[in-house]
């Protein structure tokens, strides 16, 4: 008898959960399985918005993949890569092992340095345009010791100018994850360690740095879809120049999109930037994600 | 204790019931989710009550709300059977953008405001707005009525006009007043040589350009640069054929002023830099160029009015006698055959452009020029000129101003001119020829 109540009870219960998700469920499926499908299908379509599309087959990849444009954009990106994730992770890492061994005012700084984040990309990529500019505050004060940085109209530097940006923006969010990391590690393990004779260095690339995998491993996978994504700064601040030395792939798919209104190559484009994100993230799975015991 | 112990009542009514009932309440929930967000942001329609709803969107800019909001209040108190719904057009990366996501989902309103000719050319192709002239047998006599009529013709597409005039904003270039006098000069430059020659007595490198140009690349950039230029060197002529494709900037005239441009980055005399407010403030000799939409929050900010326009300059084999014209970025408001109301929305198009108090206004709020062929001869317009009286410049030059090809490959043609054309002699990558071979073939292949 109690069993067929318990039965009962179980099914009433998963019962409530679906009405509970339902609101969830309706979204998903309206903003994001159905995009997701019909983004597919437009890819294998030529499709201007306003005319009937056309299915041109796989013409939208092959027109991506022989277009120079791609092979640019590939580079940007490992330029943004080679500078965001070294110093993003170095400094926000920095930032987390001091806060955690500070111990006063945790929060506070936390707070500090989380603010970037939470700012509008849109302000800061505006602010900063005007403040790295010839005549911006950067400039005049360097001029002071006989120097002058185009930092977003030389090809050569202005991936990497925005890639500092974006380290700036972002980094008290990676701090973030890095001081839960330190928090969750046993004092047992560092008790063990002073024992052996560790010194702090050795503390630190022995025990902590290992004991940070999960949060290395989260902060890589946020990075990485964070740089195959960047948009609005290159957007905003050098509209992809100069010579096409900001041009990156959501870039490059907004404009195929809404300038040259190709939605059916926009929507190619969109799956192939995905594609290279997806990939990048198997990788770090693969050669960094490890299993750490507690 | 049961799990219904807290939920609601109607959901132990569906949860305690049969299976069929469960279905049918999560049926119930997915129709409501999605048809009630349908009526809530359809409730612009009033069906059933006699009154049209049109759905009006125009340039988003604070002068241009500014003028249209009490416009539209007076058009929905005078008009009990007929109520505009104005919005602005959405927020996004360009009006262009916006208009054609409306499209693609069936959204977009039954007349837009902020139209240019460029676009205006791809809905044609795309069959997507009416054609005013052949729709509404009074069109000829609204542009009579509104002195539009002999603007016309250039506002054509294929033989037909698809939307009346708004504005025309004429380009020009503004030269800062105390280094015109350093220069030694009492009246801005007219020719290359004569710029180039103030130029290398004013310019401190790195500190006081001689020109700021705009080295960047949206795709729209070069209407106002190169085109304008163009037009001036050349007296008005095209820099496209249309139905080629064929490219006309390795003519002499394009040439001069190609090579002018690559001078002015060799000689440091302009850096591919952002200054803001530089002919304001004094570091910058020649802002090259400048639309009137700037004049209203410079004359704000620098009251003493620190600048003078004028015109582009020339090549100087062109005579002082010769004409100089100019690009013209017009934009116009056109009617989408969406529209279920196209009666409607023509009598709203025709009660704006009949009464000349909204035009005066327009003019007064925006500072763009309206597009009238009585623009300086109106005595409703002079009180404005007079206190505008650089505004009034820009609109002397309205005779002699050329609106952009109305070519369907507009965003694709400038791409490439930025990136085989302009980048390289502005960064002084390639020689003006090199560029200009690299460039035309590639801008005819789109023709193909």
């Amino acid at each position: 008898m109690n069993k067929v109540i318990s039965g009962k009870k179980s099914k009433i219960g998963s019962k409530v959960g679906l009405v509970l998700i339902a609101p969830y469920l309706v979204l998903s499926i309206v903003f994001w399985c159905i995009p997701f499908v019909w983004s597919f299908i437009l890819a294998l379509q030529k499709w201007n918005m306003m005319s009937p599309a056309k299915f041109v087959g796989l013409s939208n990849f092959i027109k991506i993949f022989s277009d120079k444009l791609f092979y640019i954009s590939l580079r940007n990106t490992f330029q943004f890569i080679g500078v965001f994730i070294p110093l993003g992770v170095a400094l926000s890492l920095l930032i987390a092992w001091m806060i955690y061994k500070a111990q006063r005012a945790s929060s506070f700084f936390l707070i500090s340095f989380l603010l970037p984040y939470v700012t509008s990309g849109v302000a800061y990529a505006v602010i900063f345009s005007r403040l790295f500019a010839h005549d911006g505050v950067v400039n005049v004060f360097l001029r002071g010791i006989n120097l002058n940085i185009p930092f977003f109209t030389d090809p050569r530097i202005a991936m990497s100018s925005i890639a500092v940006l974006v380290v700036w923006k972002i980094m008290g969010y990676y701090a973030l994850i890095f001081y839960a990391g330190l928090q969750a590690i046993p004092q047992s393990i560092y008790d063990a360690a002073l024992i052996d004779g560790a010194s702090g260095t050795q503390t630190f690339f022995k025990v902590t740095v290992p004991m940070l995998n999960a949060s290395f491993v989260t902060i890589l996978i946020f990075a990485i879809g964070l740089s195959v994504n960047i948009f609005t700064e290159p957007f905003l601040i050098t509209e992809g120049g100069p010579f096409f030395a900001t041009h990156t792939f959501v870039f490059w798919t907004y404009k195929t999109t809404f300038e040259l209104f190709k939605a059916g190559q926009g929507s190619a484009l969109a799956i192939v930037t995905a594609a290279i994100s997806f990939g990048l993230v198997f990788v770090v799975r693969k050669f960094v994600e490890r299993e750490v015991q507690l | 204790m049961s799990v219904l112990a807290g939920s609601p009542g109607f959901l132990k009514y569906f949860l305690k019931g049969d299976k069929k009932m469960s279905k049918r309440f999560f049926s119930l929930l997915i129709i409501i989710m999605i048809v009630v967000p349908f009526f809530v942001f359809s409730a612009g329609e009033k069906e059933g009550t006699g009154v049209t709803t049109l759905e009006l969107w125009t340039q988003p800019n604070v002068n241009s709300e500014r003028f249209w909001k009490p416009v539209i209040d007076e058009f929905n108190s005078t008009h009990g059977n007929i109520q505009v719904d104005w919005k602005t057009i959405p927020t996004g990366g360009s009006s262009e953008e916006i208009i054609l996501t409306a499209i693609a989902t069936g959204t977009q309103p039954d007349i837009c405001t902020n139209i240019f000719s460029g676009f205006l050319a791809q809905l044609v192709e795309n069959e997507v707005v009416v054609a005013l002239d052949e729709e509404f047998p009074d069109f000829r006599d609204l542009t009579k009525k509104a002195k539009m009529d002999g603007l016309m013709k250039g506002w054509e597409i294929g033989g037909k006009n698809y939307e009346l005039p708004m504005y025309v904003n004429t380009m020009q270039d503004w030269y800062n007043k105390d280094l015109l006098a350093k220069a030694g000069l009492s009246t801005p430059p007219r020719t290359y040589s004569e710029f180039l020659d103030a130029a290398a007595k004013i310019s401190v490198p790195g500190e006081v350009f001689a020109a700021e140009v705009n080295y960047k690349t949206s795709w729209w950039s070069r209407w106002f640069d190169l085109e304008n230029s163009y037009f001036a060197a050349s007296g008005g002529k095209p820099y496209i054929n249309v139905k080629t494709g064929r490219l006309a900037f390795d003519d002499k005239y394009g040439r001069a002023y190609l090579n002018f441009i690559a001078e002015l980055f060799a000689k440091k005399y302009a850096e591919p830099v952002d200054i803001k407010d530089g002919v304001l403030k004094g570091s910058v000799f020649m802002k090259h160029p400048q639309g009137p939409w700037s004049i209203k929050g410079a004359n704000e900010r620098f009251p003493e009015v620190p600048y003078v326009v004028a015109n582009p300059l020339v090549p100087d084999f062109v005579p002082a006698s010769q004409q100089v014209y100019v690009f013209a970025d017009t934009k116009g408001m056109v009617m989408f055959k969406s529209t279920k109301n196209k009666e409607a929305a023509w009598e709203f198009m025709k009660w704006y452009y009949s009464d000349i108090n909204h035009i005066v206004s327009w003019l007064e709020e925006t500072g763009q020029a309206p597009a009238r062929e009585d623009l300086l001869t109106n005595p409703v317009f002079t009180d404005f000129w007079k206190k505008n009286p650089q505004t009034a410049q820009y609109a002397e030059m309205i005779p002699y101003s050329i609106p952009p090809a109305a070519i369907p490959n507009t965003v694709e043609v400038h791409n490439l001119i930025n990136s085989e054309l302009w980048e390289p002699i502005v960064f002084g990558k390639k020689t003006v020829d090199e560029a200009l071979n690299d460039l035309i073939p590639k801008v005819q292949a789109l023709w193909e």
